[in-house]
């Protein structure tokens, strides 16, 4: 059955209180507490972003160089991943993509959180007249579901690679918008702020000493379980021939490409599919672990 | 009714266990949480389980219904439960028995009742699960079972969900689903903790009811005052093991167990005013008050005056939540505001820190205009409050959401400095560290998060930090309520050793009576908003002048009295 | 911060019951949609109007051909763009009341003719997918949740997965295993049940990884409340305890995220209609985007924020069926 009593962590009152944790115990809990599982994203990751920062370290053919001759080669001890319509080696180029959908990805997210941030860190901490116009602002934002504000900004400054990255992060904005305001309101209402108040704390200082500083804790995993997503839009974009064009190595892009070869070379469309999930997943499997670590500490 | 099957009670135990041991396998290894436990119950008797939290009394219910979690595992020499072997039941045979000839009551229905079911539907899924089929005979025992169970109105009530119950109702309604299909054994988990006073006496009186119509009744409870008045034994316990059982009068009365000793001391209650509740040592109070303050001496360290304030409720009306409330602190003594919830005393107290603006009525702190509409100088504003907020400090319920989650123990205090730009950072971790002597803490705690430390050193760094800017006023809302109560006994001798030797006033907020008895020099009973009345404690608590105090007093339920042993002196 | 799990989708935005009868409430809301719906095309107009770009461009055959200044003005004023922007945009507004969604630049015939047609294939493709998605994750919540430590961690982990799978990619892969190699499916059309199950799938297979993983977190929370331990020693099941409280608890914040799911299966049903070349919404609005087809991206921007709009309404409607709690009165000062 699936009621959970753990007697451990029911406080035991009175001089003789937990153990105290030293900095070398901390360490070793960590260790102990981290699943296997993350500890396998957290390597692939490592890897994605390897490839992303030093490719040359995993490239052994150049991921541009056409080869007829070696055209829809299936994947084998040369060319690991196989070879595309024009004898490219897929291989290289997802490494080669790697680079640009990860920065695609931050990138979008890093926009999606700066418009979402300011739009709802101010409906959390104003008054009651310019909260609800944000509120409002963003619920109008909601009607554009999915891809659908992306492509909006796409239909108004055009395809390319800088347009896909603003249109996801325009697109996830109202997203995070929502999520901050919630998260300011807490830290607004909560004790702490009262008793900073009470300690003769001026308004501006509790503003910027206090409720900024609370409200952020959490954005380097909403960062990390947002890149996931912002690659996955991005590329879909991509795919959709609104984001990255041929010849460029860009996951979504090649996948496109593959998609005509399907019955003949799978591979070429495999392949970077199975990069995209692998940032989506390991992103969001190390965002959630940093996540319940963050709430265990609140 | 009839259908109860033990017709020879008294030869029949409903409870016969010797020697439980329950430990939980957890990823940190096996925990034991109940060791060499022995009881046992006859029909028409009450058996109180006492302890604090982490003490195995509610793991020891579980195990008597078969609900501890999977990684639980049970031994015992004996374990019957209603005469059968309780270690070879198989799951599909403690459900036969559970809520058929055992029912079993949590503490606050609201989060026990399906909030999204009505009563009557909780109800009616007993009646189901033990297979009484007709609908029409199903809704009449659904109703004479919130009858019973001292529900007016049953037929209402029945369509109505938890929610929308008031408190005592609600727990009402929570014992009816347990006890409509008439159970041998009630196991009763903290019933009452989350109620007021009054109410909390009716359900004890329900509770009594079901023991005369000759049930079996467990009882679990941190309150040994409230144990005192429904138990026919009591089995004291400390982590997980009993450490005294016996006849509940002879426990109370002459208990021989230290740690027994211990909790009736800590109860705080008339007759124990002015002594120490706990064997803490003192604490000493190295440094006397540096800072020079504004604020006057010799005027009441609070004077409030006409307080109102009203909220917008949800359908537009407006709600009057503190109406006309005046009082005064007089400087170096301790008032106490006491009533039950939604009495006004918190927006009370907020209004007194300047924290909520009233609409109505002025606060003076020792003399200074300090809240609201002053003579000739308009409304108080926050500017003009800042330099003197050093003066009156907060410490209220729950310690840990007081504190910025980003600061370690140190941090919290040393920032509070920073706040009345003590010192240099160096000094100010000295003095920090003196702060923490000061509440009787150990220096190594100030590296430490809040989040790891016990509730009660929580609020020893919240009473630290409070301290921290030398104030005249500590503003103690419910700053013990959520202690267990050797725990509030520690914390309440030292905040009268704080008192004694800093010459701090107190404006001390609670809903418990015993609390407000042991701590105030005056009081001020709270209704709905107004002010029933008030005056010295003394005279109050001896010769309460008004019905309403008398029923608050009436139904706080007390400790036989006991002569006190030991540990005289103290606060004086 | 628990309900902050999903990045950016689980702020997909919260049904709150708001006080009062039922009624009043729903025509309060409705009043409210109506509201975002003129919203959302007002700020699609202006924002679509007003990029640099001329619209005449387009209409006569993109960047490349040359038309003389003649041409150009007649074109102008056929199409109402010699008007003030304004007018123009209480032209559409107006038309738009009667049905009217003008005409498209690229076909030069009346939008509902060309997106008509499209508007069934999608609705049934994203109805049917979110189907998909539910039967998926609340198969995975009452099969695996509180089930051991092994299902609860294989559940987790194949919910992870599932979310973090991209649509395109999915759909792709599920055509070359079932239809290309197995054949048990057609590769493309629209032709009756058969050619749905794919392109649903490859759309309610990341899906219904967002719900489980929301539908789970309640369940486990809904699992732990102390009314379920009531419950249990009532005599009741592990089953019907699960079955009776807590998948009721469980379900609606997943019938929230629905709401906000539908619209964007709409949006995203694009991605699918490609692979499988079926007709759809999405594939118009991509062309029309991508040729600068402005009447034919403000009918499908319109028709997708209306459905979202109308599924937010339903849900909110069936939000108070499961969770008949009203505002409590008065809480607790």
């Amino acid at each position: 059955m699936s009621l959970t009593l753990d007697p451990a962590t029911t406080p035991v009152d009175g001089s003789a209180a937990s153990a105290p944790s030293t900095t070398r115990s901390r360490t070793s809990r960590l260790v102990r507490g981290t699943p296997i599982g993350v500890w396998i994203a957290a390597a692939l990751l490592a890897f994605l972003v390897l490839a992303a920062v030093a490719p040359s370290v995993f490239l052994r053919q150049d991921p541009f160089e056409i080869d007829p001759a070696n055209a829809f080669q299936s994947p084998d001890g040369v060319h690991l991943f196989g070879t595309d319509q024009n004898g490219r080696d897929v291989f290289s180029r997802v490494i080669a993509g790697t680079g640009q959908s990860l920065l695609l990805g931050l990138a979008a997210t890093a926009i999606g959180l700066v418009l979402g941030g300011a739009l709802g860190i101010t409906a959390g901490v104003s008054g009651r007249w310019l909260d609800s116009a944000i509120c409002r602002f963003v619920e109008i934002l909601f009607a554009f579901p999915g891809l659908l504000l992306a492509l909006i900004v796409i239909a108004v400054s055009g395809t390319g690679v800088v347009t896909a990255a603003i249109a996801v992060g325009v697109g996830s904005a109202p997203g995070y918008a929502r999520m901050l305001r919630t998260q300011t309101l807490q830290v607004v209402a909560a004790p702490y702020v009262e008793t900073a108040l009470a300690l003769g704390r001026s308004r501006s200082h509790i503003l910027w000493h206090t409720i900024v500083p609370n409200v952020a804790r959490p954005l380097f995993v909403l960062v990390t379980l947002g890149i996931g997503q912002a690659i996955v839009w991005a590329s879909s974009l991509s795919f959709l021939g609104l984001g990255a064009q041929p010849p460029a190595a860009e996951w979504g892009a090649m996948l496109a490409d593959g998609r005509n070869y399907l019955q003949v070379a799978w591979w070429i469309a495999a392949f970077p599919g199975i990069f995209i999930t692998l940032a989506a997943l390991t992103t969001t499997v190390v965002g959630h672990h940093l996540q319940r670590r963050l709430e265990a500490e609140v | 009714m009839t259908e109860n099957s033990a017709d020879t009670p008294e030869q029949q135990p409903l409870l016969a266990i010797d020697n439980l041991d329950v430990s939980f396998t957890t990823p940190r290894g096996v925990v034991d949480v109940v060791r060499d436990v022995s009881l046992a119950l006859a029909p028409g008797r009450a058996l109180a389980l006492v302890g604090e939290s982490g003490s195995g009394k509610t793991v020891t219910a579980r195990t008597l219904v078969g609900l501890n979690a999977s990684n639980a595992r049970v031994s015992a020499d004996r374990l019957d439960v209603l005469g059968r072997d309780a270690t070879r039941l198989t799951e599909r045979q403690w459900r036969g028995l559970r809520g058929k000839d055992i029912g079993y009551v949590l503490q606050d229905a609201l989060v026990s009742l399906d909030p999204l079911r009505t009563v009557g539907q909780e109800i009616d899924e007993a009646l189901r699960a033990h297979g009484v089929r007709g609908k029409a005979e199903r809704e009449e025992r659904v109703h004479a079972a919130l009858r019973d169970a001292g529900i007016p109105d049953p037929e209402v009530r029945a369509r109505q969900r938890s929610g929308e119950l008031s408190g005592g109702l609600r727990q009402r309604a929570l014992i009816a689903q347990a006890t409509v299909l008439n159970p041998r054994l009630v196991i009763a988990d903290e019933p009452t903790t989350a109620l007021d006073a009054t109410v909390q006496a009716q359900i004890l009186e329900l509770l009594a009811g079901l023991k005369e119509q000759g049930r079996g009744l467990i009882f679990i409870s941190h309150d040994l005052a409230v144990v005192s008045h429904l138990a026919d034994e009591i089995a004291v316990m400390q982590h997980g093991r009993i450490v005294e059982t016996g006849r509940a009068s002879e426990v109370l009365g002459n208990p021989r167990h230290d740690y027994t000793r211990q909790l009736i001391d800590a109860v705080p209650s008339a007759a124990g005013k002015g002594t120490r509740l706990s064997a803490a040592r003192r604490v000493v109070v190295a440094s006397r008050p540096t800072r020079r303050s504004a604020v006057s001496a010799d005027a009441p360290a609070l004077d409030a005056r006409n307080l109102v304030k009203t909220y917008a409720s949800p359908d537009g009306t407006r709600r009057t939540v503190v109406d006309d409330v005046s009082f005064a602190l007089p400087a170096g003594k301790t008032l106490g505001i006491v009533g039950e919830s939604g009495s006004g005393k918190s927006t009370t107290a907020r209004m007194a820190l300047g924290l909520t603006e009233p609409d109505a009525g002025t606060v003076t702190l020792g003399g200074l205009p300090w809240v609201g509409q002053q003579d000739g100088a308009g409304i108080v504003s926050e500017q003009v409050r800042r330099p003197h907020r050093p003066d009156i400090q907060l410490v209220n319920q729950d310690p840990l959401s007081s504190f910025d989650p980003r600061f370690s123990v140190g941090r919290v205090i040393t920032d509070a400095l920073d706040a009345g730009s003590v010192g240099t950072p160096g000094e100010r971790k000295d003095r920090a560290a003196e702060l923490l002597g000061q509440v009787g803490l150990p220096l190594e705690l100030i590296e430490r998060r809040p989040l790891t430390l016990s509730g009660g050193q929580r609020q020893r760094v919240a009473i630290a930090r409070a301290l921290a800017l030398q104030p005249r006023i500590l503003l103690l809302d419910e700053p013990v309520s959520a202690l267990d109560v050797s725990i509030q006994a520690q914390v309440l001798d030292l905040l009268a050793d704080l008192q004694e030797q800093l010459g701090l006033s107190y404006l001390f907020i609670s809903h418990d009576l015993g609390v407000i008895h042991h701590v105030s020099d005056e009081v001020l009973v709270l209704r709905n908003g107004r002010v029933v009345e008030s005056g010295s404690a003394k005279s109050l608590f001896t010769a309460p002048a008004e019905d309403y105090t008398r029923a608050l007093l009436a139904a706080v339920p007390d400790l036989p009295t006991r002569v006190p042993t030991s540990r005289i002196g103290g606060a004086s | 911060m628990s309900t902050q799990s999903l990045g950016s989708l689980s702020a997909a935005p919260r049904t709150t019951a708001t006080a009062g009868s039922a009624g009043k409430v729903i025509a309060r809301r409705a009043a409210g949609s109506l509201f975002v719906l003129w919203a959302a095309v007002t700020l699609t107009f202006f924002v679509l109007r007003l990029t640099p770009g001329d619209p005449v461009t387009a209409i006569l055959g993109g960047a490349g051909s040359s038309p003389s200044p003649e041409t150009v003005a007649a074109v102008r004023a056929e199409y109402g763009l010699d008007q003030p922007v304004l007018v123009q945009y209480l032209t559409y507004l107006g038309n738009l009341l009667t049905g009217d969604f003008g005409v498209s630049y690229i076909f030069k015939v009346p939008v509902l003719e060309i997106i008509g047609p499209q508007i069934l294939p999608t609705l049934q493709l994203a109805g049917l997918a979110l189907v998909f998605a539910w039967v998926i994750a609340l198969a995975f919540t009452l099969l695996t949740v509180g089930r051991g430590r092994t299902l609860d961690g294989a559940g987790r982990a194949v919910e992870v997965f599932f979310a973090s799978l991209p649509q395109f990619w999915v759909g792709i892969m599920l055509a070359v295993v079932f239809a290309v190699t197995l054949g048990w499916f057609p590769v493309a059309g629209n032709d009756g049940f058969r050619s749905l199950v794919l392109p649903a799938l490859s759309l309610a297979i990341p899906l219904a990884g967002f719900i489980a993983q929301v539908t789970r977190s309640s369940f486990e929370d809904a699992l732990a409340q102390p009314f379920i331990l009531s419950a249990r020693a009532r005599g009741l099941s592990d089953t019907s305890v699960r079955i009776t409280h807590a998948l009721r608890h469980a379900i609606l914040p997943g019938l929230t995220l629905s709401a906000w799911a539908v619209g964007s299966l709409v949006s995203s049903a694009v991605v699918a209609e490609i692979i499988f070349a079926r007709p759809g919404l999405g594939r118009s609005l991509v062309d029309a985007i991508i040729n600068r087809d402005l009447p034919i991206t403000l009918a499908v921007v319109f028709i997708i924020a209306a459905v979202y709009i109308l599924v937010n309404l339903v849900v909110d409607v069936l939000y108070r069926v499961v969770d008949p709690r009203t505002n409590p009165k008065g809480s607790a000062a």
